[in-house]
């Protein structure tokens, strides 16, 4: 007849056992890096306060002052152009410099241009 | 190797020697945590996944540990309660393609008989609080004071779903194999 022996059929050998305290000691090294120190972990908080804090004051900032008007007008002088033009950035006919310049000018750009 | 004691542990962390606790309850108890978790998924990557989870969880709850209880008992814990949670999580436990309840471990540390194969297939139909109670107090010997605290069961309540697990095991395994005569070996 059979007798049950309270054995229950499994045997971890040395080497296993190793294996085993092995995977428990790294479950531990891991687990002690990624936890996160508890004086960093205030840095930490304290710094997501401030990001928010900032946030909400740059919003305010945003929405409660009074801010220019969107049309941005360009004043372009006569200085400007004139340099403009003689850059060669401008591209005029001769008639539109005739009518834009004076006959002072125009014999300036002509004597400029023979140089 | 030489088995670090209770006291030893109890020593470490009483004075805050956490890593030191940590590692002579793993030098003492790592096999036993595999054996129990094997026992409850089965498998033997499984139990290996048990026995590391929970081990992380022992390390972050063990500078919490109250030390009103011996630490294998609230390691027990902390493995069966892990294998539980593992287990529920897989839909597919000890059941094979034919849908034939198996409840065999599968490990290369497990060795058993034809008697020993049945008594885990008879284990396998036990509602899961007789089955770790029978496991805890047959295969490990515990006391039931422990396995009380392990489980979260009275002794009360532990003696009698351990009578029932006796019952019931001595039906399902002399539905597998009428040869089987318990009344000789009580």
């Amino acid at each position: 007849m059979n007798k049950m022996s309270k054995y229950d059929g499994i045997h971890v050998p040395p080497e296993a056992h190793q294996d085993l305290v092995a995977h428990m000691m790294a479950a531990m090294d891991i687990s002690q890096r990624t936890a996160v120190p508890s004086s960093r972990r205030r840095i930490r908080t304290l710094s997501l306060w401030a990001a928010s804090v900032a946030a909400l004051w740059a919003v305010g900032i945003f929405l409660f002052t009074d801010r220019p008007g969107t049309e941005s007008d360009v004043w372009v002088t006569d200085d400007l152009a004139w340099e403009v033009f003689q850059a060669g950035e401008l591209e005029l006919s001769v008639d539109e410099a005739a009518a834009l310049l004076d006959e002072s000018e125009l014999t300036q750009i002509l004597a400029d241009l023979t140089y | 190797m030489s088995k670090a004691t209770e006291e030893s542990i109890h020593e470490a962390w009483s004075s805050h020697a956490y890593d030191q606790a940590f590692s002579l309850m793993a030098q003492c108890y790592a096999s036993d945590f595999y054996r129990t978790a094997l026992r409850i998924v089965l498998d033997h990557a499984t139990a290996q996944d048990v026995v590391q989870e929970a081990s992380v969880k022992m390390w972050r709850a063990l500078p919490k540990f109250k030390g009103d209880s011996k630490f294998s008992t609230w390691a027990y814990r902390i493995v069966v309660n892990e294998a539980l949670g593992t287990l529920r999580k897989s839909k597919n436990f000890h059941r094979s393609l034919d849908g034939v309840d198996i409840g065999v471990p599968d490990s290369p540390y497990f060795e058993a008989d034809r008697l020993l194969a049945d008594l885990y297939r008879a284990l396998a139909n036990l509602p899961e609080r007789q089955r770790l109670t029978f496991q805890l107090r047959y295969f490990d010997a515990k006391p039931y004071s422990d396995i009380s605290e392990i489980l979260g069961t009275s002794v009360g309540g532990l003696k009698a779903n351990y009578h029932h697990a006796v019952e019931r095991i001595k039906r399902e395994m002399s539905e597998l194999n009428p040869d089987y005569d318990f009344e000789s070996n009580e």
